[in-house]
């Protein structure tokens, strides 16, 4: 009796594996992966047998991707780099306050050189990349101090903990609204041009895979999905259209 | 023998200073994460040692044994160690509150205990921006942090009502009229307030009743009924104390003593929605961790 349902366990587990989707981006500090898997998973699991799997690291979120049936929701600085390998095509992008695209800005008090630490929330590796970019290579002085939020990037700048801070766009508005007066003595040093927000892409997928880039689509117009899209600071996710490509110019 | 001798003085001056990491005791949870996130982004060699088991003299003979150039002292016993035995030496320090009482003569670096009271404002605005009066209630040993606090609160047009406690008094301490006249309240590491259970949960019954939030410093607090809770991300520490002894062998100018650079938000949301208090939209991306 025990063997038999030890067997029937197996096979459970073996022919009802959910259909997954595999996040991570070096943009989003996740503090909280229990909190987040829990939210997604809870969301998904109404609409049938689907699962989220957050990572904390490049190479591990690499490893679980496949060339088909793969679904995954990663920063466009990661997907430029991996699609072609992956064959992924990018289906959804992520929008926030009305955009689909951000710039990243380098931030310092006004009249200093292009030398020590640099706070940022994101990972180190794109840290440096963006530096690197923006900077036209003049970054190798700066060393990283990775902080949880962008906010508190800036904030270290502001309150002598670092000499720059390497946020959105979007990150220094807010604080120009909540705090214009430590606002006013920081300065944008340099700026990149517009990226995509995250993205989410596929490869070859069957019917369930489709159902479930569906169910991500329509996921910011109830208020529980947009509060749990929130989490990986996303409104909601669109159609990435021909005409997205065209404005950037990957299509001729 | 000419090369030998220079080709020896060139690999000393190779190896570098020899650098001591100091854990107080690696069972509290706060150290350990400040310990590890040093480890992995501090790209020198450096050695380790936990004091938690060890006598005085066990101590004293570990620092004469090793005799680094720089020690990482993460909690006040460390420190107070390091302080005494090898004071010549570079100390820096993490995970100590009230850091103002010990000596600090010298080469002596670290990151306080206590986040910027900008730095916390700045957040309480995000997260509850209709907050215009904030109490906090404080005793003479903490007078300077609420002076911190409506110097920097002007900046923010926020404005702070001090509620001054004494211990005679403390037990039955009403705190009607000033939750009444707040938007908020706000808890911070008084040492004669936070031992006084008493006049905690008189504060957060008080605060219910008149539906106003409490803003605290430590997670502990979300049991009593807090609302927000701001605090330091002990990891970001860590890197904080790798980069600051990173930038001073690069032989670049930094603070001596710096306010920890990031922080961790708890929101208590239950709590907001049954006080009935407006936050953030974007909350979901603001805080650590959110209590449903």
């Amino acid at each position: 009796m025990k063997i038999l349902f030890l067997i029937l366990l197996f096979t459970n587990i073996l022919f009802s594996d959910a259909v997954k989707v595999y996040l991570y981006t070096p943009e989003i500090n996740v503090n909280n992966f229990k909190s987040l898997k829990t939210s997604f998973d809870a969301y998904l699991s109404a609409f049938g047998n689907y699962e989220f799997q957050p990572f904390n690291d490049k190479e591990t979120f690499e490893k679980y991707l496949k060339k088909t049936n793969s679904i995954a929701i990663l920063s466009s600085w990661h997907y430029r780099e991996i699609a072609k390998r992956y064959n992924l095509e990018a289906l959804l992008v992520a929008q926030r306050k009305g955009y689909i695209t951000d710039k990243k800005i380098l931030v310092g008090a006004k009249n200093i050189t292009l030398k020590g630490v640099v706070t940022s929330a994101y990972d180190k590796e794109y840290t440096n990349d963006v530096l690197s970019n923006i900077t036209n290579n003049k970054s190798k002085e700066l060393s990283v101090l990775k902080v949880p939020k962008e906010i508190d990037a800036l904030m270290s700048v502001g309150f002598g903990m670092s000499r720059f801070a390497l946020v959105s766009k979007d990150s220094f508005i807010l604080l120009q609204n909540i705090n214009p007066i430590l606002a006013k003595d920081l300065t944008i040093y340099y700026e990149s041009d517009p990226e995509y927000r995250t993205i989410l892409a596929c490869n070859e997928i069957d019917k369930e895979e489709n159902k479930l880039v569906d169910i991500f689509k329509n996921m910011g117009l109830s208020d529980n999905g947009k509060n749990i899209l929130n989490m990986i600071g996303v409104d909601k996710l669109v159609v990435f259209t021909m005409q997205n490509l065209k404005n950037r110019g990957e299509v001729k | 023998m000419k090369l030998l001798f220079f080709l020896s003085l060139f690999s000393l001056l190779l190896q570098g200073e020899t650098i001591l990491v100091m854990n107080s005791n690696s069972d509290v949870k706060k150290y350990t994460e400040a310990v590890d996130a040093f480890s992995k982004n501090f790209n020198r060699p450096f050695k380790t040692l936990d004091i938690s088991a060890m006598s005085s003299s066990e101590i004293k003979q570990s620092l004469y044994d090793e005799y680094p150039d720089i020690v990482y002292a993460v909690g006040a016993k460390a420190y107070q160690y390091a302080n005494e035995y090898i004071p010549e030496k570079k100390i820096y320090f993490s995970s100590i509150v009230d850091w103002k009482k010990f000596p600090l003569h010298g080469k002596r670096y670290g990151v306080s205990n206590e986040l910027h009271s900008g730095m916390q404002l700045t957040l309480i605005k995000t997260v509850l921006s209709t907050i215009k009066t904030i109490g906090v209630i404080h005793s003479k040993y903490t007078q300077n942090i609420v002076d911190d606090f409506s110097h920097d609160a002007k900046q923010l047009g926020i404005k702070i009502l001090p509620i001054k406690i004494e211990e005679e008094s403390l037990k039955n301490k009403s705190f009607d009229d000033t939750v009444k006249e707040s938007d908020a309240m706000m808890i911070i590491p008084d040492p004669l307030f936070v031992n006084n259970a008493t006049a905690i949960k008189n504060l957060f019954i008080v605060s219910e009743k008149y539906k106003k939030p409490v803003i605290a410093y430590h997670e502990l607090f979300i049991k009593y009924g807090a609302t927000l809770v701001i605090s330091m991300d002990n990891p970001t520490v860590g890197r904080q104390i790798a980069a600051m002894i990173e930038s001073h062998i690069n032989e670049e100018k930094i603070e001596k003593i710096q306010y920890p650079a990031g922080t961790n938000i708890i929101f208590n949301k239950k709590e907001a929605a049954l006080i009935g208090v407006k936050f953030s939209p974007d909350i979901s991306s603001i805080a650590t961790e959110i209590v449903e």
